[in-house]
């Protein structure tokens, strides 16, 4: 893509993001729907690989959306609407993974134990049977279950960059951290998930 | 003439490589050190095909009913908030009852003198 064309649909994307919010601060029902149908399914993506569970992803979905129609005034108009929507998500999964955590005894270790079990090929999946679409689901079951294992940080990373295709300065954007803390993070996420997938093989 | 990269130089640079984010001079210094050094180029096979397996997980998409979910929860919340705000209103605050039922006291009491 040539830079005038990046710079043009960039102008695109923040033209129709204005117009957009102006609709959401006069809490236009319409405009929220459409929010919703624009980026559910890759909330929805990005919640279910933070979280590693349907149901909880479901719920960050939800909480997702109705802050950013509540909080919609305290949008900055430099941001781009899309990282405005990330970080919501962003910060909504890592105090559910904190709450998980601190819980303790209860989902998070369910969710660790089913990614330990999905790295290892052990998680429930049917009968063991020669077939392509089955070895297909259990190597993405275990990549699955190796993001997982990563620590909060790192995954959000690799899901922000390799799962949902944000460019670097998006992640800039979601993440607050300078591009170079980004990129050298993001390395050693790889790094450790590249450990993890071969630790799962063995 | 350019200095050759060092292993740890070569594996920093895996992450540009991957994301096609490398300047070409540092591409063409990176893929020379490749092609000399099996440990690096053992490492780059291994770097690369973390990354492209998880580029490859398909996409969650959201249940069909999310949308509607969000939206009817949004409904409830900002007719409750409306009813609350509606209470508020008609609600009088002890701030003002207090002094108009002592007004009406004293008007009272001076009329039952003033007989």
């Amino acid at each position: 893509m040539s830079i005038l064309s990046w710079v043009a649909r960039e102008d695109a994307e923040r033209g129709s993001d204005r117009a957009l919010l102006l609709r959401l601060s006069r809490r236009d029902r319409v405009a929220f729907e459409e929010l919703v149908a624009a980026y559910q399914d890759r909330i929805f993506d990005f919640s279910f690989r933070m979280l590693g569970d349907r149901e909880e992803a479901l719920e960050m979905s939800q909480e997702t959306f109705t802050s950013v129609y509540q909080h919609v005034a305290r949008f900055r108009h430099d941001a781009k609407l899309s990282t405005w929507v990330f970080k919501i998500a962003k910060n909504l999964c890592l105090n559910r993974l904190k709450y998980l955590k601190r819980r303790g005894g209860g989902r998070s270790d369910e969710l660790s134990g089913v990614a330990e079990a999905k790295l290892h090929g052990s998680a429930e999946e049917g009968p063991q049977k020669p077939d392509d679409a089955l070895l297909v689901s259990r190597e993405r079951a275990r990549v699955q279950g190796a993001i997982a294992l990563l620590d909060e940080e790192q995954r959000v990373l690799v899901v922000l960059r390799d799962i949902e295709g944000l460019s670097y300065d998006e992640i800039v954007d979601v993440t607050e951290l300078p591009e170079g803390t980004v990129k050298s993070r993001l390395h050693r996420a790889r790094e450790r998930l590249g450990q993890l997938l071969r630790e799962g093989e063995g | 003439m350019e200095t050759a990269l060092s292993h740890q130089e070569a594996q920093d640079l895996f992450g540009a490589l991957v994301d096609m984010e490398i300047p070409a001079p540092e591409e063409a210094r990176l893929r020379s050190h490749l092609s000399r050094c099996v440990s690096c180029s053992q490492g780059w096979v291994r770097y690369e095909a973390t990354v492209l397996q998880v580029r490859d997980l398909p996409r969650e998409r959201a249940p069909m009913s999310l949308a509607g979910v969000i939206v009817r929860r949004e409904r409830r919340r900002s007719f409750s908030r409306r009813m609350r705000l509606l209470q508020l209103q008609n609600r009088l605050p002890v701030e003002l009852i207090l002094p108009l039922l002592i007004a009406a006291a004293v008007v009272v009491l001076m009329a039952l003198w003033a007989r």
